[in-house]
């Protein structure tokens, strides 16, 4: 009888312990879902001029998260169309448009900022980063979902 | 014997409690709170401006014209009916979904339910300007 009394404590015991360590411990596997980003369905043009020291900016949605692709295809009516001048991609803020990525450029073919976004209203600004002597056009074409 | 009952008694009641975490769910509900935004310039005959914010929670955004005044005149504010419009920023201009003619008042002139987002808010002169105006808007959003 005792021996059966100590057996069944040890037994409750040796239970307790087991419990205490599968207590609070949830056996889930959580896994990130990762999402792709849609490509770009869409192409809008930003055609505009930039003076001396000035800036412009132009505003567009993004109906899905998905990739954005912008390309700063044309600059025109200076002495030098490859002067650069600075292309940035942000939010519509106020009377601008507050930048979150940014680049000085010169036009090409090529994407000069891409990346993924979430849904929301973007903005386009160009700006000139010094190298204007006159006023400028130019050409951005904003690919997007 | 006793013993041996305290310890699965004890072990019962381990077993009811594991795996429970107690929480407790907020029962409160409050209003979103909201921010004000003044913005102001100068608008002349036949313009229009437009200032952007952004609405980080759902909810009533107002928009009120506070003043309107001659260039340079703090003194005196204009009665002139200028458009005031809600909308979002599109292209170089603020695509209005919703527009009405407004005097500076202090009662809001524009509200309108929103979704978070990136908004604008417009002003325009109508038509009724003679001469170039300064003016001041208060818009409040979540």
């Amino acid at each position: 009888m005792k021996t059966s009394g100590k057996t069944a404590a040890l037994g409750a015991v040796a239970g307790l312990a087991l419990l205490a360590i599968a207590c609070g411990k949830d056996n889930t596997t959580s896994t990130t879902p990762t999402q792709t980003p849609a490509a770009p369905t869409a192409i809008e043009h930003y055609v505009g001029t930039v003076g001396v020291g000035g800036s412009g900016f132009y505003s567009f949605s993004v109906p899905q998260y998905g990739t954005i692709n912008l390309t700063l295809t044309q600059v025109s009516g200076v002495d030098d169309p490859a002067v650069q001048v600075g292309l940035g991609l942000g939010v519509p803020s106020g009377f601008g448009c507050t930048s979150s990525t940014t680049i000085t450029t010169a036009a090409g073919s090529d994407p000069q900022i891409t990346g993924a976004y979430a849904i929301g209203v973007y903005c386009v600004r160009v700006y000139d980063v010094g190298n204007l002597t006159a006023s400028a056009t130019f050409d951005v074409a904003i690919a997007h979902p | 014997m006793p013993r041996v009952f305290l310890i699965a008694l004890f072990a019962a009641t381990m077993c009811a409690a594991c795996g429970k975490d107690t929480t407790t769910s907020p029962t409160t509900t409050s209003a979103p709170s909201k921010t004000a935004e003044v913005f102001g310039g100068t608008l002349g005959i036949g313009d229009s401006q437009f200032y952007s914010f952004s609405a980080y929670q759902a909810g009533t955004t107002d928009a009120t014209p506070l003043s309107l005044r001659p260039t340079g005149v703090l003194t005196t504010t204009l009665a002139t009916i200028v458009g005031l419009g809600l909308g979002t920023p599109s292209g170089t201009d603020c695509a209005l979904r919703s527009a009405t003619p407004a005097a500076p008042a202090l009662m809001k002139q524009l509200s309108v339910s929103l979704d978070p987002s990136t908004y604008c808010v417009k002003i325009a002169d109508i038509g009724n300007l003679t001469t170039a105006v300064e003016y001041t808007v208060q818009v409040v959003h979540p």
